[in-house]
């Protein structure tokens, strides 16, 4: 089923550039991406800053030019063995607390001193990757949003991620005309109540996301500014599609994960989506703080500077 | 279709949950509970009043001419306050008789709410069976919907329908019967011969339902479509999704800041992710639970082949979402959110009784899946 050839780029990256970006950037890059002649990806996890974004450890160091130097590694990156650009959260101060000493910069995959090495998933398939940058040279006007505000950008980039993935489900196929269809062809299955019950209850939740999904588009085109709560709905999905895809292949049997099949990749897709732009458990989280107005969790990590963080977790173990 | 509130159904909103605060609704279930069913408090002359009565009758007949989402809205206010109220009844009542030119002297006290009538629901056939079926008194089994036969005298009608919400104390009775096999709407006079209304309430006090027994019951034969027909149970499938929701809005809104405040190990409740995910869940209910009520809002008037599907998934998703709402708001209160004083034990009354009326929500949900079959051959 066609979609946006590039929904990373267009659905999120491209709006953090619209949001921070310099006049030049939006000018040099916004039509191509639109246009799908550059494909971009977003290199933002680490291996050990996933949940915890802000404790990435990619550094960026500044040249005596105003140019910068970029050494690290980021993993899960979409897209990247096609990309020609992406947009990067590093590290440019370890002297203060975590969120306060990033910078986001568009990096060119084609520079000296990167290199991209894709990562096998649950299908076989290698849609994702890691990413190796080995003192890689970038640009002064590289920078988006100001150096030292790369956290204020990446959540821009993670909220319109939220809306991409609410909204962008109905074209990755996870939606209750389909599903139905795969029970409605046989005629035990859609007579047995069981099935059925299985099935409204998927198909409902379903039917409300892509309704919150028209919600969202309407308060988008007033300008009103998408919430947390549009986590709500990558929740409802995800779990939704997982349990489509556990009652279609009840119904039709082990030729269901038949390789070559549509079912298999999506059953073997999804446990990682729900992950992806997000753990369930942190949206959880940040709904039930930001939304719902409940007190966070302690963190032990508030207020120090990033350089001591790493001694005191190595000093713990 | 409408995505947000217009500013008269803000105001629809806000004059309803006004008109609603001057009751305390909560005390009187629980005294009704108790078994004082004269605590609670008659809502019909303040329903009168806002023009609720009227909400679906044309404005010719002295109606206000609104549709579905609007009656919708007002039921979420009476859901957020669990209040007594015999609009799930009247208003899918009302809209029948407004589709029907044969009915149409019998709307004028309707609308302004001096006669009251109750809808006696009865389902139409689904992609498994040609039957339009009602509520059986217990058991899985459907019963059959009431016969209508002619003769020289007129239309008279037989059958039993039970648990049918605000039957008692109707003037008029207004649903479907079977004349020579095929579903006609019927119009039927409480008062007349023949007509049988036994008042009773389940487990929440609040929900006035009655066993309606018909025999030879003279009926006025209405000339509304049958999808009007049909779309009346899917209207009260709506109604109640809405009434649903505004109490898991009213449950939720008490549990978060019961969450904020009961501390315990040094820190509130709310702080710990089990329980700031439980209540998450709730809101995730919740929201799902409003986008379908835009849909099937808009798709009774704007696209009816879809109703009984939007009307179908609203219920399913809202009468799960109370269910969560109300154990989940037990749980988050400790040992006193299971004491009687509470009001938790009020939602959950409402949802374990909601659950089971009109169809029930296993019955929408199967419904869901029913007209997704319907789809998926026409496609």
């Amino acid at each position: 089923m066609p979609g946006i050839l590039d929904a990373i780029g267009v659905g999120m990256l491209g709006p953090t550039i619209i949001a921070h970006g310099t006049d030049q950037q939006k000018t040099r890059y916004l039509g191509p991406m639109l246009h799908g002649d550059e494909v971009w990806c977003q290199l933002f996890s680490e291996p050990a800053a996933g949940s915890d974004l802000a404790a990435v450890q990619a550094r960026a160091r500044l040249q005596a030019d105003g140019s910068w130097r970029l050494s690290g590694q980021k993993v899960w990156t979409t897209n990247a063995q096609f990309a020609s650009y992406g947009l990067l959260l590093a590290r440019t101060d370890s002297d203060v607390p975590k969120h306060k000493g990033l910078t986001m910069f568009i990096v060119p995959l084609d520079a000296q001193g990167v290199t991209v090495r894709g990562l096998r998933q649950i299908s076989g398939e290698a849609e994702f990757n890691e990413v190796f940058f080995d003192d890689v040279a970038i640009d002064a006007d590289a920078v988006v949003g100001g150096v030292g505000n790369g956290w204020g950008t990446a959540l821009t980039t993670l909220m319109f991620e939220r809306v991409t993935i609410g909204l962008g489900s109905e074209g990755m196929g996870y939606n209750s005309n389909r599903f139905a269809q795969a029970i409605a062809q046989d005629p035990d299955a859609r007579n047995d109540h069981q099935v059925r019950h299985a099935l409204g209850e998927i198909a409902s939740e379903l039917l409300a996301v892509r309704f919150t999904g028209y919600r969202t588009l309407s308060a988008l085109q007033k300008g009103q500014v998408p919430g947390p709560e549009s986590g709500l709905a990558k929740i409802t999905i995800v779990s939704g599609a997982i349990k489509a895809g556990d009652l279609i292949a009840d119904v039709l049997g082990p030729d269901a994960l038949a390789e070559d099949g549509e079912w298999a990749y999506m059953i073997s897709f999804l446990p990682g989506l729900k992950s992806a732009g997000g753990t369930e458990e942190i949206l959880r989280n940040t709904i039930g703080e930001r939304v719902l107005g409940l007190p966070p969790a302690p963190r032990l990590d508030k207020g120090i500077p990033f350089s001591e963080l790493r001694s005191k977790e190595t000093a713990a173990a | 279709m409408n995505l947000s509130l217009s500013d008269e159904q803000v105001f629809l909103r806000e004059a309803a949950r006004g008109t609603l605060s001057r009751f305390k609704t909560f005390e009187a279930n629980r005294e009704a509970l108790d078994g004082n069913s004269e605590a609670l408090p008659d809502l019909w002359p303040a329903a009168k009043e806002a023009g609720w009565p009227g909400l679906l009758i044309a404005e010719q007949h002295g109606g206000a001419g609104l549709d579905a989402f609007d009656a919708m809205l007002v039921l979420g206010e009476c859901g957020r306050v669990l209040a007594p109220i015999a609009l799930l009844g009247h208003l899918p009542a009302s809209a029948i008789l407004n589709d029907s030119p044969a009915g149409a002297s019998l709307l004028e006290p309707l609308a302004s709410g001096e006669r009251r009538a109750a809808y006696l629901p009865v389902s139409p056939p689904d992609d498994l069976s040609q039957k339009w079926t009602v509520d059986p008194a217990s058991g899985l089994q459907r019963g059959d919907a009431p016969t209508a036969s002619a003769s020289a005298d007129g239309v008279s009608v037989s059958g039993k329908l039970a648990f049918v919400p605000d039957a008692p104390g109707a003037d008029l009775l207004v649903g479907v019967a079977l004349l020579d096999g095929k579903p006609v709407g019927i119009a039927i006079e409480a008062s007349a011969s023949g007509v049988s209304v036994e008042a009773t309430t389940r487990y929440d006090a609040s929900r006035s339902l009655g066993h309606v027994v018909l025999e030879n019951a003279p009926a006025i034969v209405l000339d509304a479509s049958e999808q009007s027909l049909a779309s009346a149970w899917y209207l009260a499938q709506s109604l109640l999704a809405a009434e649903s929701l505004g109490s898991v809005e009213t449950a939720l809104d008490v549990s978060v800041e019961y969450a904020k405040e009961r501390h315990t190990f040094g820190r509130a409740i709310g702080s710990y992710q089990a329980v700031k995910h439980s209540l998450t869940e709730v809101l995730r209910q919740l929201d799902n639970g409003r986008s379908l009520l835009y849909y099937a809002g808009w798709a009774r008037g704007g696209a009816p082949g879809e109703f009984p599907l939007a009307a179908s998934a609203a219920r399913s998703v809202a009468g799960r979402a109370l269910d969560t709402a109300s154990r989940t708001m037990i749980s988050v209160h400790g040992g006193t959110g299971a004491t009687w004083e509470h009001d938790a034990p009020l939602y959950f009354r409402r949802a374990q009784l909601s659950r089971r009326l009109l169809g029930g929500t296993a019955g929408a949900t199967d419904r869901v899946a029913g007209e997704l079959m319907l789809q998926a051959d026409a496609a």
